[in-house]
């Protein structure tokens, strides 16, 4: 057998008490496109939040690429190669779009300790900082401080950083959060665009976005895994279209 | 160009000061060394964005370190310096490694407390620093043993100037280093800069490290330059005062504390003199004032207007 590149084995996290994520077992191949989704307050990013270290799990344990990540710091798994972006935009406000992709290719690249030369002569970082712009079409705007940047840009560059740091996981909490219809499309056609060295978990409410590019989809429902499937197995099962699907509007 | 006019500046303008004004060297190359001292608490708030009521600890360290060494045969100053920046980076260590486990009114608090127990630690120990009173009897040698401490304040005002100079090229190549950027991607969203693989504590606190060094640096230069080191050189007051200078000149533009330096203690000074008895009032008046005036400090000010002609053109 395959090892997986994620799995989480009963992970739980409570607040008092409360339980947001409750004993999700979960396996995760290497350059998956999985869908995680489920309505509002289901426990979609406090999951994302485990994975990524933001929040210690309550009980439960995790591994990624065979090694026991449970107890690791955030640094140390996004250098191991997990990486995330954010529901709401998290991004550095007083940072240019190409400083901050520079600052993440540097760190990538182990040279965030060195203090002795001008991080603006790192020729390599810089060529690929630009491809990233590129890719994501932000070349035009990559030298002004992101704050001055409108919100659709934003949610772009949020991508590119995540993607920065060569991931072999790169989570994507609601990438189109916040943006018009037509802007987020175009956003998937990039995530779509993306090599298969990254695997890809992706939440995300569009239905329509989400069979278009999920391979299989997870259902969370009150902090537990509801069902999980192919996107066909999804469709057809009466009790998604019941809890989820027919209530689509409000979530 | 701007780069050699830059340098030219910087060589020619003491220079000129020197010419100019033979009389207030003293008073000047107090001015330095508190713009070296306000340039090292940039880097930590400016840039890292780490906020510290304490950071006079340092400058007193260095101040004290190298007091005791002169006051106790070893009066060779270049040395001295760079052995009293150890000890500031040295003590700074431990106290980095607490400070940054805080969040941002826990780092004030943190420092705050720092700064008065070490404060009270020097008032008690007067055996050996002089308490109250001062540390008094030091003899530092001729720099390079060629140049005397005269009465002008020539040498010692030279050797500020050298020193600023240097700390002043250290910082501005440390912040834009990879380094320096990653603290600036710590002060705009620490998170973030985790989870991109910053292991956010260690960078800050090696900020933390190379700021009191600097800052010890300041410290021993004016303990050398005038041969006395006051209690209120490591308390909580001075500390205060050296955040003051660099919030009127501007945070994180690293000149910013260099004005800052120059306007608060020319503007004490001239107080003082002024109108000796109510010049605090008028000190705190003009704090206040300069705060609603500037928010950003006197560069952020000058930015702004810069900003504003552009549109209007
Ligand atoms: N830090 C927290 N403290 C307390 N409750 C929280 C915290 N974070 C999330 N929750 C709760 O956990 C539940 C799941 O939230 P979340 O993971 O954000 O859901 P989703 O992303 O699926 O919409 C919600 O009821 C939320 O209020
Ligand atoms: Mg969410």
């Amino acid at each position: 057998m395959v090892k997986p590149l994620l799995q989480t084995v009963e992970l739980t996290r409570r607040f008092g008490a409360f339980t947001a994520v409750d004993r999700v077992s979960f396996t995760l191949p290497a350059g998956a496109r999985h869908a995680l989704i489920g309505p509002n307050g289901a426990g979609k990013t406090t999951f994302v939040n485990l994975l990524s270290g933001v929040l210690a799990p309550s009980s439960g344990e995790l591994h990624f690429e065979g090694h026991c990540i449970t107890r690791t710091p955030m640094h140390l798994r996004a250098r191991m190669g997990l990486s995330r972006t954010y529901q709401i935009t998290s991004l550095f406000p007083r940072l240019t779009a190409r400083e901050q992709i520079v600052f993440a290719l540097l760190e990538r690249d182990d040279l965030g300790w060195s203090w002795l030369s001008p991080y603006a002569k790192r020729r390599a970082q810089y060529e690929e900082a630009e491809s990233l712009l590129q890719l994501v079409r932000l070349t035009e705007e990559g030298d002004i401080p992101v704050r001055s940047l409108p919100y659709g840009k934003q949610r772009l560059l949020e991508i590119a950083l995540g993607l920065a740091i060569h991931p072999s996981l790169l989570i994507l909490d609601e990438p189109a959060a916040g943006i018009p219809s037509d802007q987020s499309a175009e956003l998937f056609e990039v995530i779509a665009g993306l090599s298969r060295e990254t695997a890809i978990l992706f939440i995300e409410h569009d239905m329509d976005i989400v069979f278009r590019f999920a391979e299989r989809i997870t259902v969370l429902v009150n902090g537990g895994v509801f069902c999980e499937g192919t996107p066909a197995d999804i469709a057809a099962d009466a009790d998604v279209r019941r809890i989820y699907l027919g209530d689509a509007e409000n979530v | 160009m701007k780069a050699a006019l830059i340098v030219a500046g910087w060589i020619a303008a003491p220079v000129l000061y020197m010419a100019l004004f033979p009389d207030s060297l003293v008073l000047a190359s107090q001015i330095l060394l508190m713009g070296l001292f306000a340039l090292s608490l940039d880097l930590l708030v400016g840039y890292a964005g780490v906020a510290s009521l304490g950071h006079a600890v340092f400058f007193g360290i260095g101040a004290y370190g190298a007091g005791l060494l002169a006051a106790n045969g070893w009066g060779e100053p270049l040395s001295a310096l760079v052995l009293t920046m150890l000890v500031a980076a040295i003590f700074a260590l431990p106290v980095g490694l607490l400070v940054v486990r805080g969040g941002s009114l826990g780092r004030l608090m943190i420092t705050l407390g720092i700064a008065t127990l070490v404060s009270e630690a020097a008032n008690r120990a007067s055996g050996i620093t002089g308490g109250a009173d001062g540390l008094q009897g030091m003899d530092v040698w001729p720099l390079l043993g060629l140049f005397s401490y005269d009465l002008q304040g020539r040498t010692g005002f030279v050797y500020a100037w050298i020193v600023l100079t240097l700390g002043f090229l250290a910082v501005r190549s440390i912040v834009a280093s990879p380094f320096g950027l990653s603290l600036q991607a710590i002060r705009e969203n620490p998170v973030r800069a985790a989870a991109l693989g910053t292991p956010v504590r260690a960078r800050l606190t090696f900020a933390f490290v190379l700021s009191a060094a600097l800052a010890g640096a300041a410290g021993a230069v004016m303990a050398q330059t005038t041969q006395v080191v006051a209690l209120n050189s490591l308390g909580v007051h001075l500390s205060a005062d050296v955040l003051v200078m660099l919030l009127i000149g501007g945070v994180g533009r690293l000149y910013g504390g260099l004005i800052g330096a120059a306007i608060f203690m020319v503007v004490h000074h001239w107080l003082s003199d002024l109108d000796p008895v109510y010049w605090q009032i008028w000190i705190g008046l003009i704090l206040i004032g300069a705060a609603l005036a500037a928010p950003d400090g006197i560069l952020g000010a000058i930015e702004k207007l810069r900003s504003r002609k552009q549109v209007a053109w």
